[in-house]
């Protein structure tokens, strides 16, 4: 099973309201909207694997808070500053979720 | 139209040939038919061998889609004759065509599975003979293919999974047998035929030994699996032997079979796994030796063989490591040995990424599972093993010579992209370097650096340098590190070469942070005075790095800023430093990090030169709106940088002055002017007071005109540093007015005004609850502008309005009672499902500070108007029950301190509200949201 997290995301949110809707005017059962959503699992996380090219550095001021927990980095960041070659963008809080990104697609 | 076959082949005929109309309708009507109970029978008739290969397609697809969707139309008395047709059709299109075979095999496999594959022998034995043999390859290969992209019943995948993972050790040993023959003497090239059963035979292999993910492998031994991969390397060998040149079939051959040794070796046991690593890297060895060279005619099946080392390293790591460690002769220690100056060597492939070569970029995921497995091991020895320090001063010097760029002009637009990403991996790489060699890494570099002999390499050796910037030793300067970085800055001074120079002046910015550390060492204080000089001076060359190097340099080294500040903003002030709004913001920022650092009575002139410059650009908006943005942006970056020296940040402020009130009746140019009111209260702070009038003026004024979220942020700052003074009410209460005025009538159509408006209410109702005397008239409008806020499907917004509300349960509860059912009733609404249901967490700690507050003698509750609320029996939605509305009233008045107990509650009658309760899909969707919150 792909990992769950990009369903937080605003893409993954908007699906899920999608489906809510669908199953409450009867579209679609609730357990073909648990295929989407795994489906969704599925294929964001080998999309940002395999077709995610860009690359950027970045750099923070302060890693204020790190945990390991079940295999999930979490950092949250201050004062962090984004490099694209020669765009930059500087953020006040930056919160990064990290999981093993060997395997995507076996692991959840 | 009738489901005849006739009718059917004309759809087809016009699928494939008609317009576009014609084409969508007959592709409607095609699918309807694929789902028909007829279906069964048309299928065979469209399969005759008369017929068309697009109808022969058409029909296999639909055998394929009835036994996947229409599998309970079949009944069990029929499944024989079925699966009889079925091996007929197989056999008839046993020569093809191929698409038609293929679809045919799949559903066969489908076929199996559906009956939870009992029997496999069996059903497949009328395929088990020799003229059949590349018909039961196909039909096994696919099998496990469609185990895993078929849907089905969780009692019937696991009936299948146990049968296939029974069935798997046949089918190796049955693949083995086919590739038995890669022992034969052969004296000359194998036949097609012969190369194209090791193709079949390898990919069967390494479908089956996919199956079912990871958790196959930790079942099995590897030793069971040792011949099938020696055979599996033999393919490759064989084939290299009589091809000088891998390609085409050949080539097909060793990928399938590589892919397969890719899976077989990831199985468990430590003393076959090194046997393993040893017979691959025999295998690469001397086809590395022949072929790693740039363009190589053989580089797709040396990717192929890197990407077999690579993964099977990675999995084996730290069998590898442990082994190279020993320093014995044994067989397993030299092939380890061996398959890491294989991975070097790739890593270093000759020629320049991404002209030449492409099989380098493979190595890079390696060397971190490497080092990871190193520094695992000495966390219990403390000591790294004098190998690793050989293994990765190699890998940096490769490092050193892949960074090298081709000519540009030799580069396309992606290959520079490509390029670039690839640096960064090498950047990445460099740090794991840095793990296992500390200092040495920047010896390493010097002495590369000293030894090149073209540009290209110097240039290389300095990119390295930088990646290594951020583990500069702090307070510390090394010989090698403080040499790179002589040379950088001679560099920066005399190179046209824009590349060079462009990394130059990166590692003068990527080090200015450690010279700062270092300032207090003469050598030190010396090279970052010349630093400064050399970006300053490269500004004519290569601006916008200079730019950049400056700005980093004077922010990080105060000293050798200050001494320079004349020159800095005479940068900051000329024709070119005024050229590019980005440039300019860097040397704005770099003047006034250079006047903070210097002494006063030397930078008050200075600054008084730059603020009137950015003055002047300011008031050109009639002629030129575009300059007076860019220097109201640099303005705020000077004031920003002015920070340490409040009184230099007094004195811009007070020479712009003048120029800004016109600002702020410019509906493009007020947003700037609040950014520069914004930096002014943050440079200044308490010192601000004697300005706060002027600012609060221009606050007004601007955002009387052209009301935004920024405005209302200055605001919030403004109070919460000064506090009160004697026009701070009439500023608060009008910048609340004007807001409640234009969102009072659509709350949605200003999502981020309304989001700005109560984050700027909630922090000071938190922070000097003073404020609310000053709108107490306003509070009833704002809590009904909040409660019709909270409906809008605006996250930031619905954050901030419940935000300020419990605020205002807690300062002000009786303001919050007055509208108290009102607001319980669109909470509710909210819940029932006008708010996606990811939103509810502001919504519940509302409820859970509604349920705190001290209402006092009011008989009023939140229990009363919860009940009130959900009385009538559709409310919120027909899908609540009466026991889901008392099963909610009841957590949540039980509830006063538990934000997350609270938060399930409103969650599960979210669901309910909804009809999701219960459900698969209700269960995923709550589990998915704790893995990030």
């Amino acid at each position: 099973m792909s990992y769950q997290l990009y369903r937080n995301t605003t893409i993954g949110n908007t699906l899920q309201e999608s489906l809510d809707e669908l199953i409450q005017y009867g579209q679609i059962t609730p357990a073909l909207a648990v295929k989407v959503l795994l489906q969704f699992d599925k294929s964001i996380n080998q999309a940002l694997s395999n077709r995610v090219k860009s690359r950027l550095t970045f750099k923070a001021g302060k890693l204020n808070t790190y945990r390991f927990c079940d295999n999930v980095w979490t950092f949250m960041l201050n004062d962090v500053e984004f490099r694209e070659v020669q765009e930059l963008a500087k953020v006040e809080k930056v919160k990064i979720v990290a999981c093993d990104g060997k395997n995507v697609d076996d692991r959840r | 139209m009738e489901y005849t076959v006739q009718n059917l082949e004309y759809a087809v005929s016009v699928f494939y040939n008609g317009e576009q109309t014609e084409r969508a309708n007959a592709h409607a009507w095609l699918t309807t038919a694929q789902r028909v109970p007829e279906a069964w029978n048309f299928v065979w008739d469209l399969l005759q061998p008369t017929k068309g290969t697009e109808v022969q397609f058409y029909a296999s697809t639909t055998l394929h889609t009835k036994i996947l969707r229409c599998w309970n139309e079949v009944p069990p008395e029929s499944y024989e004759e079925l699966g009889n047709k079925l091996l007929q059709a197989v056999f008839t299109y046993s020569n093809g065509p191929k698409i038609v075979t293929n679809r045919l095999c799949i559903s066969l496999a489908a076929f199996i599975l559906q009956q939870g594959t009992v029997d496999l022998a069996t059903i497949l034995r009328p395929l088990s003979n020799v003229e059949n043999t590349s018909l039961l390859l196909e039909v096994l290969t696919v099998i496990p293919e469609e185990f895993n992209s078929m849907t089905m019943a969780l009692e019937l995948r696991t009936k299948n999974r146990i049968a296939l993972q029974q069935a798997c050790p046949a089918v190796l040993d049955d693949m083995l047998r086919y590739l038995q023959t890669v022992y034969n003497d052969f004296q000359e090239q194998p036949s097609a035929d012969l190369i194209q059963t090791w193709t079949t035979a390898a990919s069967c292999a390494c479908s089956w030994l996919t199956l079912d993910g990871e958790d196959a492998a930790d079942n099995v031994v590897l030793a069971d699996r040792m011949p099938l991969c020696r055979a599996l390397l033999t393919v490759v060998h064989v084939l290299y032997t009589w091809n000088d040149a891998v390609s085409d079939s050949s080539l097909e051959a060793c990928e399938a079979s590589l892919a397969a040794l890719r899976e077989a070796g990831g199985a468990r046991h430590r003393h076959t796994a090194l046997q393993l690593l040893a017979d691959l890297a025999a295998l690469t060895a001397p086809i590395m030796r022949k072929d790693d060279v740039p363009n190589s005619i053989n580089e797709e099946l040396l990717l192929a063989l890197i990407t077999c080392c690579v993964a099977l390293g990675e999995t084996h790591a730290k069998a590898l490591v442990e082994v190279t460690e020993t320093n014995d002769a044994s067989e397993n220690a030299c092939g380890a040995r061996q398959l890491l100056d294989i991975l070097l060597a790739a890593q270093a492939a000759p020629g320049h990424y991404p002209v030449h070569e492409t099989r380098s970029n493979l190595v890079f995921g390696f060397w971190y599972t490497l080092q990871d497995e190193v520094l695992h091991i000495i966390d219990d020895t403390k000591v790294i093993h004098p190998v690793w320090k050989e293994v990765f001063s190699r890998l940096l010097l490769a490092l050193v010579t892949k960074s090298e760029a081709a000519p540009e002009n030799n580069l396309s637009k992606d290959d520079l992209e490509l390029l670039r990403c690839y640096r960064q991996d090498i950047a990445d790489t460099v740090m794991y370097c840095f793990a296992i060699l500390g200092d040495w890494c920047w010896s390493t570099v010097e002495s590369a650096f000293n030894s090149a002999e073209t540009d290209s390499r110097r240039e290389a050796a300095l990119h390295i340098f930088l990646s290594l910037a951020d583990a500069a030793p702090y307070e510390r300067a090394p010989d090698a590190l403080f040499n790179m970085l002589e040379h950088a800055v001679n560099i920066a001074n005399t190179s046209t070469d824009n590349r060079m120079l462009n990394t130059a002046l990166d590692c003068l910015g990527g080090y200015a942070s450690w010279l700062s550390s270092v300032s207090g060492q003469e050598r030190c204080a010396a090279l970052g005075l010349s630093s400064v000089m050399a970006a300053g001076a490269a500004l004519q060359r290569c601006v916008a790095p200079a730019a950049l190097a400056l700005r980093k340099l004077c922010a990080d080294c105060s000293a050798p800023a200050a001494d320079l500040a004349p020159d800095i903003v005479h940068a900051a002030r000329s024709t070119g430093g005024r050229s590019d709004g980005w440039v300019r913001r860097q040397l704005c920022g770099a003047a006034g990090a250079a006047l903070a650092a210097a002494p006063p009575l030397l930078a008050a002139p200075l600054l008084e030169d730059l603020a009137r410059t950015l003055r002047d650009d300011i008031a050109m908006q009639r002629r030129d709106v575009n300059l007076t943005c860019c220097a109201a942006e640099c303005a705020a970056v000077v004031m920003a940088a002015l920070a340490p020296s409040p009184a230099l940040a007094a004195q811009l402020f007070r020479i712009i002055a003048p120029t800004l009130p016109p600002l702020a009746q410019h509906e493009a140019l007020v947003e700037y002017l609040f950014t520069i009111l914004k930096q002014t209260v943050s440079a200044l702070m308490e010192e601000c007071v004697p300005l706060v009038a002027e600012i609060a003026e221009l606050l007004m004024t601007g955002f009387t005109n052209f009301s935004c979220a920024p405005g209302l942020d200055i605001v919030k700052l403004l109070v919460l540093v000064v506090g009160e003074w004697s026009g701070s009410a009439a500023l608060v209460s009008s910048v609340v007015a004007t807001s409640v005025q234009e969102l009072a009538p659509q709350p949605a159509a200003r999502p981020d005004l309304s989001d700005g408006l109560f984050a700027m209410l909630m922090a000071l109702t938190k922070k000097k609850p003073e404020v609310l005397n000053w709108i107490e008239h306003l509070l009833p409008e704002l809590v009904d502008l909040g409660g019709n806020s909270i409906r809008v499907w605006a996250p930031g917004a619905v954050r901030s309005v419940c935000g300020w509300l419990s605020a205002l349960c807690v300062a002000r509860p009786r303001a919050a009672h007055a509208r108290g059912a009102a607001l319980t009733h669109a909470l509710l609404i909210c819940i029932g499902g006008v708010m996606p249901r990811n939103q509810v967490m502001p919504v519940s700690d509302l409820l859970l500070s509604m349920n705190r507050a001290d209402w006092g003698e009011e008989e009023e509750k939140l229990e009363t108007w919860l009940r009130t609320s959900l009385a009538p029996s559709d409310f919120p939605t027909p899908h609540a029950t009466h026991a889901h509305k008392q099963k909610f009233i009841a957590g949540v008045l039980r509830e006063r301190t538990s934000k997350r107990r609270i938060l399930e509650v409103v969650q599960e009658f979210s669901l309910a509200c909804r009809g999701l309760i219960g459900t698969e899909y209700s269960r995923q969707a709550i589990a998915s949201r704790s893995l990030v919150s």
